[in-house]
């Protein structure tokens, strides 16, 4: 994960506020007894001017959070326009859905998946998180069984704008010879194989061994596949009688 | 027409007249070429020459087999047990040997027939793994065969046959120095891996995908390289012999015993 997208985003990660109905806005929690099942969380970015933005093309890739039995997420994002250089925009009409009502818990009720760690990558994203003011995260919990909700260790972390990422890796497309399979998952080991092996270890050419042993495994399989299901009736065990098997014949 | 003038006028010669046709239906060679091509098409042999050499062998008068359990065995190796029509030789073989004689009244096929068939079939095999074969497939003497039995007998037999060859040709590939001793490391390791494949127990499709990675290049790459690495039996050697009884008894651990 760290290989992929480096080191987290610098940000600021506000306080979980909960959601009521009675505030009519978000407020930090006053110990207000109804639950309306949803908080949101504010993250923004240090400087005014997003230090994404400034390094042409660079996104934000990915979200990773621990979850504490949220059920589902949903990101929204407010952008900044390219021209707007200086000031924050605020009004609400900037405000994009990236990420909506994303299952966290596969039932809200039942256990599994209240305590994972999520990673949400630009694939799930709607659009593409550029020039970035804020994040919103609303968290909603339907079920009442939960005396709270949360979500944890939030981490942001850029995008290279190398949409390799997501493709499938070289060797599972690949669909040629093993050669270029041995590349992909030993790479440093790849050059030893070629031409130190047979001279100074001493050993053949893996790719027949393999093919040879795999056959070889293949007929083993196929003779064990073809064993008699029958038996011929027998009533000797290791060579002996059983005398109380013949006593009933 | 000088032709029939001649038979007119003398009869003698009239063997030598007989058209092509005639002859060809004298001796019934047309419809026993027919049986030939259609048996050498359906069984497809490796060898068709040696093929259609011992169809016509087994079919002239003077080298007619009479031993019933040749006569099964020829059929048996007519055809690669891959191939469809070896199904068909299976239940023409096993009637075949359902008709031997047992007694003055009793025909059938009893476990000493069985095992004169399994001992032919496995000629080439070394002799100690023959040994160890049999005493998992073979029946008694008094004992009946049934057509599942026989099967899966014979189908082992050729299977093993087939892996033999195989282990064979794994052994020139570890033999390096084409001197017969190829390195005892390298042999064990291969052969573990083998081993350990196919001693994986679980029932579903993850058997064949993790048996197929445990012998795929890069796994097998790792464990000899490792193996090498930590070589504690530097020097010492698999001959030949050694290295496919050690091959076939894996094989055999995967052959049932009869019960």
């Amino acid at each position: 994960m760290n290989e992929k997208w480096e080191k987290p985003i610098n940000c600021t990660i506000k306080h979980t506020v909960t959601l009521s109905p009675s505030s009519g806005r978000a407020t930090a929690s006053q110990g207000i007894p109804f639950h309306s099942g949803c908080k949101a969380i504010d993250v923004y970015f240090p400087s005014v001017i997003n230090p994404e933005a400034s390094e042409g093309g660079e996104i934000i890739g990915a979200v990773e959070f621990q979850n504490d039995y949220a059920a589902f997420i949903t990101i929204r994002v407010k952008t900044k326009a390219t021209d707007q250089a200086t000031k924050p925009a605020s009004s609400d009409q900037d405000w994009k859905t990236v990420v909506n009502a994303f299952k966290l818990m596969p039932d809200c009720h039942a256990e599994m998946g209240s305590q994972d760690t999520f990673c949400i990558t630009r694939k799930q994203f709607a659009c593409d998180l550029n020039n970035v003011i804020s994040l919103r995260f609303i968290l909603q919990q339907p079920s009442p069984m939960w005396k709270d909700f949360n979500i944890h260790k939030i981490k942001l972390f850029k995008s290279s704008g190398n949409r390799k990422h997501f493709a499938l890796p070289n060797w599972l497309t690949e669909s040629g010879s093993s050669k270029p399979r041995r590349k992909e998952l030993e790479p440093g080991n790849d050059l030893m194989t070629k031409t130190e092996m047979p001279k100074v270890v001493g050993v053949p050419d893996i790719d027949i061994l393999s093919s040879n042993l795999q056959q070889m495994w293949a007929l083993a399989e196929e003779a064990a596949a073809n064993q008699p299901e029958q038996s011929i009736g027998r009533y000797e065990v290791d060579g002996c009688y059983d005398i109380n098997l013949l006593a009933y014949t | 027409m000088a032709d029939r003038r001649k038979n007119l006028t003398g009869q003698t010669v009239e063997i030598a007249q007989e058209s092509e046709r005639q002859f060809m239906e004298k001796h019934n060679v047309s419809s026993m070429l027919k049986d030939v091509v259609t048996k050498l098409l359906a069984n497809r042999p490796v060898d068709p020459l040696s093929f259609l050499a011992n169809y016509f062998r087994s079919s002239s008068s003077d080298y007619r087999i009479d031993d019933i359990v040749m006569k099964a065995v020829q059929t048996l190796t007519s055809t690669h047990y891959s191939r469809p029509v070896f199904e068909t030789n299976l239940i023409t073989a096993f009637q075949l040997l359902s008709n031997s004689k047992l007694s003055k009244r009793l025909r059938g096929m009893n476990g000493a027939i069985h095992k004169q068939v399994l001992q032919a079939l496995c000629k080439d095999v070394p002799a100690p793994v023959q040994e160890k074969l049999l005493k998992k497939i073979e029946c008694f003497d008094h004992e009946a065969i049934s057509f599942s039995i026989f099967r899966s007998t014979v189908f082992t037999c050729f299977v093993l046959n087939d892996f033999l060859t195989l282990s064979k040709s794994l052994y020139t590939t570890l033999d390096l120095q084409r001197n017969g001793k190829a390195q005892k490391t390298l042999c064990q390791t291969s052969l573990q891996q083998l081993r350990e494949s196919l001693s994986n127990s679980k029932k579903d499709v993850h058997r064949i995908m993790e048996s197929s990675y445990n012998l795929g290049p890069d796994t097998l790459y790792s464990v000899i390289d490792k193996a090498m690495s930590e070589n504690t039996s530097q020097g010492e050697y698999y001959s030949h012999d050694q290295f496919v009884i050690e091959a076939s008894d894996i094989f055999l651990s995967k052959v049932k015993q009869l019960h």
